[in-house]
């Protein structure tokens, strides 16, 4: 049977070539003696690649065990002879392209039934084929339903995926035992007889004398070849009718690597031999197409042909490649032609130029970025591009936050911008932007490994802020006109506010590649989106479930197509989040006089140090005894925009008292005090800070106390101030007046008294003229806002501190804004959208008493708008608000 | 920052590892394909013969079988079993398309 395999490619009488049984192996080969090395037999040493004096080792491996020491445990699988019954394989190749030594070895475990030795017959006969350096090929793949009566008989022995066999074996292709032209044609080409070695192969003739020629270029309209195109060349019986079963093939750019490697997924295969050790890097070889050496049809001395052109059937890869193109090949691109060729006869060669008009074109601006200056990605996230050169990469960068996931999607497209899977494999790689040069990949993906027609995709973790490089090439290197694909970057940046009630509320998540049928899960439940654009969502976030407060995430899906997904992980809180604090502003400490209110004030911050605005702060007593402003024994306040919140505690014991500050995620401060003599009268409101120059009302309060008591309406708690008419104390023993202050220089204290009548018992307010040059500006609320048209957006609350930090009452605040009508962000290419400026408007206002100052967001009715507007005091201090009314 | 995707491994398992003198690759069915099936490259190979077939230097080729006792599934001897003429196809034998 070895030997009947041997002589189907020794009897071609037109190839050079002849396979001779030269004895047998010093040994019985099993898995009893074999030892492997890096997937090839190093012993015994005549089988091993170095044994070229046996150049080929056919080794009869009656249950297996040698195939399963070299590719595994079950590589002899009795359930698939189909594709293990033979196993051939090249492990000696020298520099000068010649071979050196191969094996094949027979699966023994194959070879019981009479359907199995038939196809284990043309398994050899193929593998003898490999041996001699034959590729599979594709002739007359639809013959059995394309009403090619003959085309079955065209089917060559080297047809991928053993013919028509299954693991039970049988004729995998009529007269297995005969090779076809196409088999004919290929080892003429490999091995052409000429008048040099003619002697050395009695009974033969000299190839280019017994055949016909054909060759040519197939060309994309821009001049680059068209690879992995099968060329098909058929002769013409009389009646001008194709003759399939004498069709020849060649698939275009058969001499040129179809797997260059890329700087995504490597330069190396799995040996760590570089990729581009197979096939030419000239260019002129791409589109070539070689049907040298067709034998005529029997009886005929000339004959006329018919050159199709057709696509590699996308089956035909890895293991079962027909052609250059290992991982696949890309469908032709445009209409393809039907050509005569007429009057062939013996010796003759015909070239043809085969340029396909209505094929995809490059652009100018094709080659994106390089590895060393990626270009930033597009604002939208969202691009299209063309892989349209051998090698080309498209290198992009854009920052990220940490805590983010993102996902990078690109899905290749036709011709017709079409999702496909039959041409470009986008391959995805990830690295740090500052990367050296060069540099392996953080991570990649393979070409269209996604679960959409043509998508390749790749979800990254970023666990810090980070510049992110991005690189999209061609999973086999290569680049073609017809490469057209479009990505897309799916990634959430931030997301407003950074706490939520737990009921809820209107979310702002800013990014980029949002896509209208996306979907926002926060802490695992569905939001309501209300508006959706390239780089914003808004939302309506869910209450929170039961129970929960603290971190959550906030993920955006594309899902079930793209299955793409970008998370905020813990982005968003109900109260209080993971990592807020807070740090203390005020508090009564030491001993404290009985009766007296004092502020325990605290600022709520986030793990990064902003203030946490709108987190519950719970005032609770822990110990002792004093009494909590709400009148309760505990107090919830809401912190402010500026994270602030501040409740009044009054001491009513000289027993040790402790009053705790927390946040729902157990964050606390607490203040420790003693209650001590109460004074007669004290002040609540004992100082301002005023702008120099300013003049303001100034309501002060001075609290009388009996023992600790309030003391309410009495003629003897009446109280003096200014030396003007005596203010009796309130049913809460507050007495209040209007004062006027200023205005004050830089520095200046203006001092006021207070005296409980009859007594020397006198309390002071102190105004302090503060140097408004030096005020600075927090926003207290509303000064980023994206609401749509419909809902009025919020009043602006900004709070001035003079340079100690304490609120500034008077200071001057002017506003400035402008209003533009509102744009979508702008496209991937070409101008951005016109946002033509509506209004400006420049407004003033000065602080109140506790420093803040309100202003009114510019708008114009039913027109959607961006503001932008920046609000400044003092010399220095500016604040930018940012407030979008979008459609 | 790490990544997710349906294949994805790190380039460190395909560290790159420097070429013999002699190409000692193992090339199954599945490695590589051109047409012919192999074609010389800019790497590894002399410069004369980029772009052309590797191919026996001569084509003329001998083969060497190894020897054995009998196998389990006959009671012949193997060197005779797979010497013995290609066997004819049965009733099971029925050509269908290739896929």
């Amino acid at each position: 049977m070895v030997d009947a395999a041997a002589a189907v490619w020794s009897a071609v009488p037109t190839a050079g070539v002849s396979l001779t049984d030269a004895g047998s192996l010093n040994e019985d080969v099993s898995g009893s003696n074999i030892v492997v090395a890096s997937q090839h037999i190093s012993q015994p040493s005549d089988a091993a690649p170095s044994a070229t004096g046996t150049p080929v080792g056919v080794i009869f491996d009656a249950d297996g065990s040698v195939i399963n020491a070299l590719f595994g445990a079950t590589a002899s699988d009795l359930g698939s002879c189909q594709n293990d019954g033979v196993w051939v394989w090249l492990d000696n190749i020298q520099p000068d392209a010649t071979i050196a030594h191969g094996i094949i070895v027979l699966n023994g475990l194959c070879a019981n039934t009479s359907g199995q030795l038939t196809m284990m017959s043309f398994q050899i006969e193929r593998a003898f084929g490999r041996i001699l350096g034959l590729d599979y090929s594709q002739v007359n793949p639809g013959a059995l339903t394309n009403g090619e009566p003959n085309g079955a008989l065209g089917w060559p022995v080297m047809q991928p995926l053993s013919g028509a066999c299954g693991s039970a074996g049988g004729n995998c292709i009529p007269a297995p035992a005969t090779p076809r032209f196409d088999d004919i044609a290929a080892l003429n080409r490999i091995y052409p007889i000429t008048a040099s070695n003619l002697a050395s192969f009695p009974g033969k003739e000299t190839t280019v004398d017994h055949t016909v020629s054909i060759t040519g270029t197939l060309n994309f309209r821009d001049g680059a070849g068209m690879q992995g195109v099968n060329v098909v060349a058929r002769p013409l019986d009389a009646n001008g009718n194709p003759l399939d079963e004498y069709a020849v093939t060649f698939v275009s750019g058969g001499y040129f690597n179809g797997k260059h490697g890329n700087p995504v997924t490597g330069w190396t295969d799995s040996d760590g031999n570089p990729l581009t050790r197979w096939g030419s890097d000239d260019p002129s070889q791409q589109g070539y197409f070689d049907l040298r050496f067709m034998p005529l049809p029997p009886g005929v001395d000339a004959a006329n042909y018919l050159v199709t052109f057709e696509p590699i059937n996308p089956l035909y890869i890895l293991a079962n490649a027909v052609g250059p193109y290992v991982d696949g090949s890309p469908a032709p691109s445009g209409t393809m032609p039907t050509l005569s060729v007429e009057g062939l006869s013996a010796g003759t060669t015909r070239t043809l130029a085969v340029t396909i008009r209505d094929s995809a074109t490059a652009g100018s601006m094709d080659v994106i970025g390089t590895e060393s200056q990626p270009r930033l990605l597009p604002p939208s996230g969202l691009w299209a591009g063309q892989i349209s050169q051998v090698g080309q990469t498209d290198w992009f960068f854009f920052p990220v936050r940490g805590g983010r996931t993102f996902t990078l999607v690109t899905q290749a497209l036709n011709e017709s911008g079409i999702p496909t899977e039959d041409k470009a494999m986008p391959a995805l790689g990830v690295w740090d932007a500052l990367d050296p040069i060069g540099s392996p990949s953080v991570g990649f993906a393979p070409g269209l490994n996604g679960s959409a027609t043509g998508e390749s995709w790749l979800r990254v973790d970023a666990s810090a802020d980070d510049l992110v490089r991005i690189g999209i090439a061609d999973m086999r290197g290569d680049g073609r006109p017809d490469y057209a694909y479009n990505g897309w970057v799916l990634y959430a940046d931030t997301i407003l506010p950074a706490h939520l009630p737990a009921a809820g509320g209107p979310v702002v998540i800013h990014g980029m590649g949002f896509r209208p049928s996306d979907t926002v899960l926060i802490g695992g439940q569905p939001a309501t989106i209300t508006s959706i654009s390239p780089n914003e969502i808004t939302a309506i976030a869910p209450p929170a479930a039961q129970g929960l407060s603290g971190s959550v995430d906030v993920e955006i899906d594309d899902l079930p197509i793209f299955y793409a997904a970008a998370i905020i992980s813990g982005g968003i809180s109900y109260d209080a989040g993971t990592g807020d604090s807070l740090t203390l502003r005020t508090a009564p400490s030491n001993t404290v006089p009985l009766g007296v209110p004092l502020p325990f004030s605290v600022t709520a911050l986030t793990a990064n140090l902003t203030p946490a605005g709108g987190v519950t702060v719970l005032y609770s007593l822990s110990s002792g005894t004093a009494t909590l402003g709400c009148g309760q024994p505990s107090c919830a306040v809401v912190a402010t925009g500026d994270g602030q919140a501040s409740l009044l505690v009054t001491p009513t014991s000289t027993a040790p008292a402790v009053i705790t500050a927390s946040l729902t995620n157990g964050a606390s401060l607490q203040a420790h005090f003693t209650g001590g003599s109460p004074p007669a009268l004290s002040a609540l409101t004992p100082q301002v800070s005023v702008a120099a120059g300013a003049t303001i009302g100034w309501t002060t309060q001075a609290l009388a106390l009996s023992n600790g008591v309030p003391v309410a309406g009495q003629p003897a708690a009446g109280i003096s101030m200014q030396s003007s008419t005596p203010v009796v104390t309130g049913s809460d023993g507050i007495a209040v007046k209007a004062l006027t202050v200023g205005p004050l220089a830089e520095g200046q204290e203006s001092a006021a008294s207070a005296c409980l009548n009859g007594t020397n018992q006198c309390v002071q307010f102190i105004a302090i003229g503060a140097r408004p040059e030096y005020a600075w500006l927090e926003a207290v609320s509303g000064t980023i806002q994206t609401v749509p048209i419909s809902n009025t957006p919020a009043q602006i609350v900004l709070r001035v501190r003079d340079m100690d930090g304490n609120s500034m009452a008077g200071a001057t605040v002017t506003f400035f804004q402008s209003l533009y009508a509102w744009a979508p962000p702008c496209p991937t290419h070409g101008r951005c959208a016109a946002s033509p400026l509506l209004a400006t408007q420049v407004s003033a206002a000065t602080s109140a008493l506790d420093g803040t100052v309100v202003f009114t967001p510019a708008s114009i009715t039913g027109i959607p708008t961006s503001l932008v507007g920046v609000a400044a005091t003092g010399n220095s201090s500016t604040l930018p608000v940012v407030l979008e009314r979008h459609p | 920052m790490h990544c997710i995707s349906n294949l994805v491994t790190t380039r460190a398992a395909r560290a790159a590892m420097s070429l013999a003198a002699t190409l000692l690759a193992l090339i199954p069915y599945d490695l590589f394909a051109g047409g012919p099936k192999y074609v010389a490259g800019v790497n590894f190979f002399n410069p004369g013969v980029v772009g052309q077939p590797v191919r026996w230097q001569t084509g003329m080729v001998q083969y060497f079988v190894d020897q054995g006792p009998s196998v389990p599934w006959s009671t012949i001897n193997k060197r005779q079993r797979w010497s013995m003429p290609p066997p004819q196809c049965g009733a099971p034998c029925r050509l269908r398309e290739s896929p």
